[in-house]
């Protein structure tokens, strides 16, 4: 009984949030975000502490494993940094408020469920549970991208992301009836068991459609396109929360697909896969050059990322597997951290431009180096874990004899690594030219921002994290039917 | 006893009509017409639910989708300034490619669906009695039941509630729209960064 | 086919209709235009246009009720199953209900049920 707990605590919390928040007037209502995070931070101490790492459910249609645990600890400190980065602006302490941004309770209240949404999402285990847990992880955020109500260009990224995503749900259901129809199960063991073997020509249209759904909440590159407006359009807040969990969330949906359903399949699909990463990581490493809009930049950054990630399914599981999760890991704490920045710059200046960001290294210097260390490490810079994460997703394909593609890799590091001191010579190098007014401070961004930078700067030199998700993958495939 | 040819033209003749209904609704410019157009379509795919002996289905299609999704569809409408969409020129490129992406789907797929032999095929005979079977495995909490989704179902639509009624409501602005904490600095310096804010670049020096 | 009435029933309709509509095509006189086209208003001017905008809160209703639509479609299967499931499948239905109350309270206390 006890590994559901984690999730009941969460999805308690979002009720308590959203009854409390009905009861209570603009001024106590600061106390929603707190009990966010505490809600949060007890669900993952649970998790931490009593949570076996596998167990099953509900006839084994809620199912833990070893890998779904680390996927589950990441959605949770995700949606724990994203409250914690949410508090000022959502509180009117910003020295610039963005307008618009009211309705507290049902802020966090729907950013915990869409976290609900996601742990049932790696817990599931038939094409149903599957898909309701991915709609229920993914409604929040068109929510949450839309609301800005005063604002056309949030409301624009609200549309354009639920468009895009029902279109995308369509693909993922119309695989699913596929797939049901092929195999008369929505169990996803007894799928990939009647699946393997002959193959029919139905199952590779569903494929593709399921991995074109999966495509898009990855932002794989020609299914990319709603990335850029939305992060724009999008609360910045919001667009943090984004940037790491609907990547989070798509990546787990991957993983239940790739691995759980088309398992054996996956082989057949290496030239597939390694092109949609090349092109992925070229075309957002090439438009991200040219972006002015720090928000729009960090679009094409994710873009490229996902690119990244994608080198992981190349493998063989008990390597890819654990590359992929740490530098998920990596991913967020980096991206989280230039977050917490961009957030924090935006509260106090409310000012998004690259350029604007010239001479913070005299204003703020702390937040400047917190910034630079989360860039470098997205960049990939030796002693920084970004560095370690590439490093392990970069052998696999070389290992799995894709050296064409990891020279593309390397390139477009690079290539990133360009773009990303573009931020850093503003901050440091670009001569001040007018007296900039010293920005405040924010203790709950500073607070993030420390708690992150840590675990960026460390994660890669400290072999004992990758260990464990390592282990975790070993474990999990041992409890997956027949290898 | 309605022989297998007349069922067959039935289907046949159903479809038919929901692909025409389905491009009307796509290409009217009167939105009105085309979301009456979508509820024709909606409502013979219910016949087509009803012959596939979904008789549930056709049930929850018409109370749901039509009774609901496509009223739904024209207080939307309604909500907007004018009935008649925009005129929007794609690019002729666009139109083409978007074209020949379509066809090649729609050829690629129902290739790959008539080279299938779907094991579903193969079961003869209608299911008894679904909605006994329906209502059976919603609730089941064993290894077939689909409580899981069911129970997150009403999370799902818990969220749309709120996210409908947050992003819908109209509001009057609230007089103190955050908790200022009694900060009067703050407010000052908000007014003048919030005008500041306000100007857009391109309309004249602040 | 049990259905046969069904569609007898459909066929009878629509040629009810369009044989009404064809008819008095058929035999009224037409010649439209002027006066005629004016929306009705109980014989005064009328002001403005016909297309009007709705209020914000039709669509909210709609959106409710929409919501309700499908908890109520998904409950008639467990009412013809309730007999053999028993308490446990009463509980679960209980849950769920629990669930979408909650947003009614919601909707409820944020004013969304108040007619303006």
């Amino acid at each position: 009984m006890s590994i559901i707990i984690p999730e009941i605590i969460v999805l308690a919390t979002a009720f308590a949030i959203l009854i409390a928040d009905l009861f209570m007037n603009e001024r106590t209502r600061v106390y929603l975000a707190p009990a966010a995070v505490a809600g949060l931070l007890l669900a993952l101490a649970v998790m931490v502490v009593h949570t076996p790492a596998s167990g099953a459910l509900i006839g084994g249609r809620f199912t833990m494993d070893a890998a779904g645990w680390w996927f589950k600890i990441l959605f949770m400190i995700s949606a724990l940094i994203a409250v914690l980065l949410s508090m000022d602006t959502l509180d009117g302490r910003a020295r610039v408020r963005v307008r618009g941004m009211g309705f507290r309770g049902e802020y966090y209240s729907i950013l915990l469920f869409s976290v609900v949404g996601m742990m049932f999402l790696v817990s599931a285990r038939d094409l149903a549970t599957l898909f309701v847990s991915l709609e229920l992880a993914t409604l929040p955020l068109f929510v949450l991208a839309a609301w800005r109500r005063d604002d056309p260009k949030s409301g624009e990224a609200g549309l354009k992301y639920v468009v895009l995503g029902a279109l995308a749900s369509a693909f993922i259901v119309y695989g699913f009836g596929i797939l049901y129809g092929l195999t008369q199960s929505t169990d996803l063991e007894t799928i990939a068991q009647r699946l393997a073997g002959e193959r029919a020509p139905a199952f590779w249209l569903a494929a593709a459609l399921v991995l074109a759904g999966a495509g898009f909440k990855l932002t794989i590159v020609p299914f990319h396109m709603w990335a850029a407006d939305v992060y724009q359009g999008a609360p910045t807040p919001v667009t943090a929360y984004l940037s790491v969990g609907s990547k989070a969330a798509g990546l787990a949906f991957a993983f239940q697909v790739f691995y759980r359903i088309f398992g054996d399949a996956l082989p057949h699909w290496d030239m597939l896969i390694a092109i949609f990463a090349a092109l992925t990581m070229t075309l957002g490493n090439l438009v991200a050059i040219v972006q002015h809009d720090i928000k729009r930049f960090m679009a094409f950054s994710a873009i490229s990322q996902a690119g990244y990630f994608l080198l992981g399914f190349l493998g063989a599981a008990e390597e890819g597997v654990p590359a992929m999760l740490f530098y998920l890991l990596v991913y967020i704490f980096s991206n989280l951290a230039v977050f917490a920045c961009i957030i924090w710059f935006e509260n106090e200046t409310g000012k998004g431009q690259i350029e604007d960001y010239r001479g913070l290294s005299l204003s703020n210097p702390l937040m400047a180096l917190g910034m630079t260390l989360a860039l470098f490490s997205l960049a990939g810079i030796p002693p920084l874990s970004g560095f370690v994460g590439k490093f392990f997703l970069f052998s696999i394909a070389s290992k799995a004899g894709f050296h064409g593609l990891v020279a593309v890799a390397a390139v477009n590091s690079t290539i990133s690594l360009y773009y990303y001191l573009r931020v850093v010579r503003q901050m440091y190098i670009e001569p001040v030219d007018e007296r900039v007014p010293a920005p405040g401070s924010s203790v709950s961004i500073g607070l993030s921002l420390a708690l992150l930078s840590v675990p960026v700067a460390i994660l890669g030199i400290l072999p004992t994290v990758y260990e464990g998700i390592h282990a975790a993958t070993i474990a999990w495939l041992a409890s997956m039917p027949q290898g | 006893m309605i022989s297998s040819a007349v069922y067959t033209v039935m289907f046949y003749g159903l479809s038919a009509a929901v692909i025409l209904l389905a491009v009307l609704a796509v290409n009217l410019r009167q939105l009105l017409r085309a979301a009456l157009a979508l509820m024709g379509m909606l409502s013979l795919s219910a016949g087509l639910y009803v012959l596939l002996h979904a008789e549930f289905l056709a049930g929850v299609q018409v109370l749901v989708y039509i009774g609901g999704i496509v009223v739904l569809i024209v207080f939307a409408i309604m909500l907007t300034r004018s009935s008649e969409l925009l005129e929007d020129h794609p690019r002729p490129l666009a139109q083409v490619l978007g074209a020949l992406l379509s066809m090649f789907f729609l050829f690629v797929a129902a290739l790959a669906l008539r080279d299938t032999r779907f094991p579903v095929q193969v079961q003869t005979g209608p299911p008894v009695d679904d909605v006994r079977q329906i209502g059976l495995l919603l609730l089941d909490r064993g290894a077939t039941g689909y409580l899981v989704p069911f129970e997150l179902l009403s999370l799902l639509l818990l969220v749309a509630i709120i996210g409908g009624t947050v992003i819908a409501r109209k509001v009057a602005p609230p007089k103190q729209p955050f908790t200022t904490g009694g900060d009067a600095r703050g407010e000052t310096i908000t007014e003048s960064a919030r005008t500041q804010r306000d100007i857009v670049p391109g309309e004249g020096a602040p | 086919m049990e259905y046969i009435f069904v569609l007898a029933m459909v066929g009878l309709a629509a040629a009810m209709v369009g044989g009404g509509l064809f008819f008095s095509r058929l035999v009224a006189p037409h010649n439209p235009g002027g006066n005629k086209s004016v929306p009705y208003e109980c014989g005064e001017q009328p002001i403005g246009q016909a297309w009007i905008q709705f209020n914000v809160g039709y669509y909210l209703f709609g959106l409710l009720f929409l919501v309700f639509d499908v908890e109520a479609a998904l409950m008639y299967p467990w009412a013809v199953v309730f007999r053999s499931t028993g308490l446990p499948g009463l509980i679960e239905m209980l849950i769920f209900v629990l669930v979408l109350v909650i947003g009614l309270i919601y909707a409820w206390r944020k004013g969304v049920l108040e007619w303006v």
